[in-house]
């Protein structure tokens, strides 16, 4: 790749400086002139029918603009994945996190003291909050149209023949593991402003990490509310970040624009922690029974695993995790007959969507853990079951993924080094080390048709570069990586280049900020416009300096002859001459990127990503027999990443991941007790500090993907993937047992040491 | 019933008119415009709103306005020098990687800052522990503390 | 979050403070460094129809140590405590448990007085308001329901103060004034046991100070804490122990104490008199600890299993005597 000269280096995150000194301006510092406040009322039981709602008093108090409630919400209008949510409810409300009225007022003091004031009453009904109740026959219907509980989606996937394999093998473990509700904890919360202008054309302020989408979502919106071939613009305020919570669009959004349909006035809604607690969408919890075979030298023969999903009480994104739960299903080692399938199950719960990993962290929870056991079974240490079925360059997975770079080994290999893993496994003496792996998509997932990115370049008279991308930034450093791109090509400074990534009036098309795919889609498509952009700098360069482009070369802003250097121009005279030249023209390229990548056929096979991420995650922990507490000492993650194009950047994704990931593994879960969450703060809900996380090394293991831009591949999800599963490994080497409900609490290691001794496994 | 009060800010004398009510933060975001500090939870328990007052990192979030009277606060808005040049520690938030989404970043650099400005070398676990109310979803506090070492070995 | 509307006092002094006190009792909160009285009201468990700020009283702040006794002026931060010298090598355990509350911040502003006043607390109670709005009233909400235990006719709710456990390992004292009066009592008699209203300090008066009376000896004293996380949070069940010896080697006196284990800190009496006069190298450690197991009340409205937090109970005793044991033979 010759010698680099932005890329692969350690360059400061552009925002940084705003964000250090303040400067920055999230969605919470924003004010719009004459703008209202909103806020909004949830209801008060988990499962219950609206008698009456009273708002006389809310909206007769001062200050007070418009009072909303399901009934003001224009033709039935709902949102979501399968349009089963409306933004307001009436009639029944099905969760605690349900919206059943709004209100907009002068001050945020007063849009709060109005909620106190609107009189609701319920006729509470029994709920289901188990999603196996709610599998039951007879049980409640919780949406009654369905005729259902188990939502139809056809989450199955077959390969080979698990029966028989079953027949072949020589060792076969089977378990069942359940995970928990986490939800996403982004310091800054949700929030937005709606402003319509006299034609009803709409401008949103917003924290998306979905631009384009949402832009549609609300257009679809207005059209159902009888505003028919309106604009939409969303523009986005620096997020303060995302993990997959800001992947879809929500009531909030919906009850923004409807108060400053009314209000006539722009609406502000922030949620409050407490609001983001309740009303954001977290990860789901999982059931997931799982076996796993061998034959007697270790090679994995099957894998089959049923799974069960709460879906909570509507459906968003999160009904649609089970698709990439397949990409470690299918593809995490060799397995040549798997068997899966998912249920999500609608219950009286919040409803769960996106989060980091999307469903991979459940799944590989499962995997990885069963294949300890497996392990142990076979008697083959935990370490060569994972070498021998690694993932290689060149394989087909049997969902058809064409593995192209693969450093799992190399991963794998870090970890046991740095683990010292042959003298640390085994001892059983309270201290242990474990290890698991990770695939993910790496290279985009053709989630929707289109898994495509836009970019605009084009150059100024003084020679800077504005560079307008579809990709958003959500603190992961897209704007970086991709001034970082488009300096390599064009030879000069990243402090030369302008990114605009916000504003979807300016900015080209995007499917979004999610699976990973930021890097590598708008990264190429930033690579493409900037060679394009760059030919033409070259040819107007050439035929002013008499040469062929071919023989020029440009950097720092000057473009000159190989050969001889006294032959050359600035950029700048360049960009002068075609613009003060009769018939001018202005330079300007434009690329759209959509990887060679698949939608899955109807049976689920097909090349989601262009590329995979690997990964392995080792960890030594320390247990506490007394307190059943674990400490870990050390921990070691692993990223085949292709290429770092800004290694500091990078591992600020590993560390943040892997924390994340220990956070899943130890501690953190939403406690939902019968629909209501009993620890919705940050002091309830534990979101490890700075003294809970353990030294980290991220060690980064470099693959060169030949279709990543400049050989990279995406990480932004991977970094939790596969901690849990590691923790959980571990801690059964320090102490032989194995704990296989998420979150990994003291309570739980201690009441399994006790069983042990007891003598029962 | 509003009060006056009067306290010096990011080293200006200031005489306000204030609401008893209000909380600093309160005065700072909603009164002031100043958003350099952001509110996380509002109860005390994320870090986010932190200032320093008299020299001690606080939760502005949780600090009366009227208890302001008389005292030194100074905010996010206050580190960086008139010129827009950073502070050493800003300085370090930004070479050593430290900012992803960036809304705990004025809070622990306040935090830190309180720190530095009362010890030069200050140890790995007395930056840890300056810091301990400090969350972040994005970094792991990794990149953090190395910034704070970054200037606690530099001083 | 808006506080709700109330009206400011500012004594300017001790007694300007008592009178307002004497006027006004049951209707005044008195505000230290807020960081509980701020917090609740945002939460809507509190709403007084006074705010009386002490904090600036000038006499109620310092750490004076005098020829018997150490005194802890009621508005001293914890922040200086934990930094205190003196109050390091004197009471540790006092240090260790102001250095282990909540997060530097909180500690610099939060007081002793307050961190000793603080109410009782329970997952149900404090909850959000939204989630409040949806459950109904317990008894520390003026209800007659507990939603912890359920059918319980009176509240579980948990003192889980940092300071009060590790005080009344040292027998500390506390000095009560109101007009017209003062009065001194030991820590451990301002808890009345009952969660509703965990203290026995009249509505017409302040805490003014803590004595922590110097004994003779070699002592050792230290304090453990449960939590999840590394800070932040409050103590699920903690343990304070300090433990004298005479010149012969055998303890003198011992006290013991277990905090976050019901409405109130519980003294483990029976392991002071078990191990008076022995020698360290006797005690049978094991023992001492199963009678901490027995004082810690074990419902289930914190964030972990009382029955759990019961065990641990048993542990961190344990552990606390242990390093308390071992300061003393360092301190020999
Ligand atoms: C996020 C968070 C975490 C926390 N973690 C912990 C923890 O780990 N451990 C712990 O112990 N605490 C913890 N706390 C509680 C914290 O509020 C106390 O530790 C603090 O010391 C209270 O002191 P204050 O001065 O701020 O009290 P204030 O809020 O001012 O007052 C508290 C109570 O005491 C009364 N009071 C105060 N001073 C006097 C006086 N002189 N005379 C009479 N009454 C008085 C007040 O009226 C009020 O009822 C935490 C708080 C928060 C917000
Ligand atoms: S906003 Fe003050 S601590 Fe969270
Ligand atoms: S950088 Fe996002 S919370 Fe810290």
């Amino acid at each position: 790749m010759g010698d680099l000269k932005v890329i692969g280096k350690r360059i400061p995150k552009k925002d940084a400086p705003l964000k250090t000194t303040g400067a920055a301006v999230y969605i919470q510092d924003m004010k719009v002139p004459g703008m209202l406040y909103g806020r909004i009322l949830y209801s008060k039981y988990p499962h219950a029918k609206i008698v009456k709602i009273d708002t006389s008093k809310a909206e007769a108090l001062p200050g007070v603009k418009v009072v909303l409630t399901g009934a003001d919400v224009p033709n039935n209008f709902k949102f979501g994945f399968i349009k089963d949510n409306p933004p307001l409810k009436t009639g029944k409300v099905l969760s605690t996190r349900d919206e059943v009225a709004a209100v907009a007022a002068i001050s945020p003091e007063i849009a709060e003291e109005a909620l106190d004031l609107i009189n609701i009453e319920y006729e509470e009904l029994p709920g289901i909050f188990d999603p196996l109740e709610a599998m039951k026959e007879g049980a409640a219907m919780v949406h009654e149209e369905f005729k259902s509980n188990v939502l139809k989606m056809p989450w199955k996937f077959v390969a080979g023949d698990v029966e028989a394999a079953k027949k072949a093998s020589a060792f076969i473990a089977e378990d069942t593991f359940s995970t928990q509700w986490v939800t996403h904890c982004c310091l800054g919360t949700s929030g937005c402003i709606a402003s319509l202008d006299i034609n009803n054309n709409l401008t949103m302020y917003s924290n998306t990490q979905i631009p384009s989408l949402a832009q549609n979502d609300f257009l679809e919106a207005l059209k159902v509310f009888g505003f028919k071939n309106k604009r939409v613009r969303v523009i986005q305020c620096v997020i303060g970040g995302g993990f997959g919570s800001k992947l879809d669009t929500y009531a909030y959004e919906y009850i923004a624009i409807l108060l400053a349909l009314k209000a006539r006035k722009p609406v502000k809604i922030v949620f409050s922690r407490e609001d983001e607690f309740l009303a954001t969408s977290p990860r789901q919890c999982t059931i997931t029974k799982i076996s796993q075979g061998c034959d007697k030298d270790g090679r994995l023969t099957f894998r089959e695993m049923e799974m069960i999903l709460d879906n909570g009480a509507y459906t968003s994104w999160g009904a649609t995790t089970p698709s990439v739960m397949m990409v470690p299903i299918s593809s995490l080692y060799k397995v040549p007959n798997i068997f899966y399938r998912a249920k999500c199950v609608y219950t009286n719960n919040t409803y769960s969507q996106a989060f980091r990993g999307y469903g991979n962290p459940q799944a590989t929870f499962a995997i990885e853990s069963n294949l300890d056991q497996l392990a142990e079974k076979a008697g083959i240490d935990p370490l060569e079951i994972r070498r021998i079925n690694a993932n290689e360059p060149g394989e087909v997975t049997p969902q058809n993924f064409k593995i192209t770079s693969c450093g799992m080994k190399e991963c794998i290999d870090e970890v046991v080094n740095r683990l010292d893993w042959k003298n640390k496994s085994g001892k059983h003496n309270g201290r242990g080390v474990g290890m698991a792996s990770l695939i993910h998509v790496g290279g985009a997932a053709r989630v929707y048709k289109s898994d495509g990115c836009g970019t605009i370049i084009k150059v100024d008279d003084n020679g800077k570069v504005d560079v307008i991308t579809g990709s958003s930034e959500i603190g992961q450093g897209s704007e970086t990586i991709i001034s970082q791109i488009v300096a390599e090509v064009l030879g000069m400074s990243i402090d030369d280049i302008n990114v605009i990534n916000n504003d979807t009036d300016v900015c080209p098309w995007d499917v979004g900020a999610h699976a990973s795919r930021t890097t590598f889609v708008a990264g190429n498509s930033a690579l493409g416009a900037a060679q394009k952009i760059k030919t033409q700098i070259m040819e107007i360069a050439a035929k002013n300096l008499g040469e062929s482009p071919e023989a020029l070369e440009m950097k720092d802003g000057i473009i000159f002859s190989v050969k001889d250097k006294e032959k050359n121009i600035s950029l700048g005279k360049v960009l002068r001459k075609v613009h003060y030249t009769l018939g001018g023209r202005m330079l300007v390229a434009e690329h759209f990127y959509d990887p060679p990548n698949e939608n899955f056929d109807q049976n689920f096979k097909g090349n989601l990503s262009v590329a995979y991420a690997y990964g392995a995650h080792g960890v030594e922990v320390e247990v506490d027999k007394e307190t059943g507490q674990v400490k870990i000492l050390n921990y070691i993650a692993a990223h085949d990443v292709g290429k770092a194009l800004n290694p500091m950047l990078l591992e600020g994704q590993i560390y943040g991941g892997g924390l994340m990931g220990i956070g899943y593994a130890l501690g953190e879960k939403m406690i939902w007790d019968k629909g209501y969450l009993k620890n919705g703060t940050f002091l309830d809900y534990k979101m490890p500090t700075v003294q809970d996380a353990p030294p980290v090394q991220a060690v980064i293991v470099e693959t060169d993907e030949q279709a990543g831009p400049f050989g990279a591949k995406g990480i932004g999800e991977p970094g939790l993937v596969p901690t849990a599963p590691a923790i959980a490994n571990a801690i059964y080497d320090a102490v032989g047992v194995r704990i296989k409900d998420l979150p990994i609490t003291p309570e739980k290691v201690l009441a399994a040491l006790k069983e042990k001794e007891k003598g029962n496994p | 019933m509003k009060k006056e009060i009067t306290f010096t800010l990011n080293k200006e004398k200031t005489i306000m008119e204030v609401d008893p009510q209000w909380t600093l933060l309160h005065l700072l975001r909603e009164v002031l415009e100043m958003t350099g500090t952001k509110e996380g939870c509002g109860y005390g328990e994320c870090g986010a709103c932190t200032v320093i007052i008299d020299g001690e990192a606080v939760n502005s979030c949780l600090y009366p306005v009227m208890e302001v009277e008389g005292r030194s606060v100074m905010t996010i808005e206050g580190v960086a020098l008139k010129d827009g040049s950073l502070d050493p520690i800003q300085q370090a938030f930004v070479d050593e990687g430290a900012v992803q989404c960036g809304f705990c970043i004025p809070g622990m650099i306040m935090s830190s800052k309180a720190l530095l400005d009362k010890k030069d070398k200050p140890t790995e676990e007395e930056i840890k522990e300056s810091i301990e109310g400090n969350l972040c979803r994005c970094t792991g506090y990794v990149k953090i503390v190395d910034a704070i070492k970054s200037v606690a070995g530099g001083r | 979050m808006r506080l709700p509307p109330f009206q400011y006092l500012e004594p300017e002094n001790i007694t300007e403070a008592l009178s307002m006190m004497d006027t006004y009792k049951d209707t005044v909160k008195i505000i230290a460094g807020g960081t509980e009285v701020i917090n609740h009201m945002k939460h809507r468990l509190l709403s007084p129809a006074f705010v009386m700020n002490i904090a600036k009283l000038g006499d109620l702040g310092g750490i004076s140590v005098l020829d018997h006794e150490i005194v802890l002026g009621a508005s001293t931060t914890l922040k200086e405590i934990a930094n205190s010298p003196v109050i390091k090598e004197k009471c540790k355990a006092i240090a260790e448990a102001a250095f282990q509350v909540a997060s530097p911040t909180i500690a610099a502003m939060g007081t002793i007085g307050g961190n000793i006043l603080q109410n009782t607390r329970c997952m149900t109670y404090n909850q959000s308001e939204i989630v409040l709005t949806g459950l109904d009233s317990c008894h520390k909400r003026g209800g007659t329901i507990c939603l912890a235990v359920k059918g319980s006719t009176r509240c579980f709710s948990v003192y889980q103060g940092d300071m009060a456990p590790a005080l009344i390992a040292f027998d500390a004292q506390c000095i009560l004034r109101k007009s017209g009066a003062t009065r001194t009592i030991p820590i451990i008699d301002l808890f009345t046991g009952n969660g509703v209203q965990p203290f026995s300090i009249g509505s017409d008066e302040i805490l003014t100070g803590i004595i922590i009376p110097k004994q003779d000896g070699t002592s050792g004293s230290a304090y453990k804490k449960l939590r999840i996380r590394g800070s932040i949070d409050f103590p699920l069940v903690s343990a304070a122990s300090v433990i004298w010896v005479g010149a012969d080697g055998k303890i003198t006196s011992s006290r013991m104490v277990i905090g976050a284990a019901g409405p109130a800190p519980r003294m483990v009496e029976e392991a002071s008199l078990a191990i008076q006069g022995q020698l360290p190298g006797e005690i049978d450690l094991e023992a001492l600890a199963g009678m901490a197991y027995g004082l810690t009340e074990g419902a289930d409205n914190l964030a972990m299993p009382g029955a759990y937090r019961r065990k641990m109970a048993r542990v961190l005793l344990k552990r606390a005597v242990q390093e308390a044991l071992e300061d003393v033979k360092r301190g020999i």
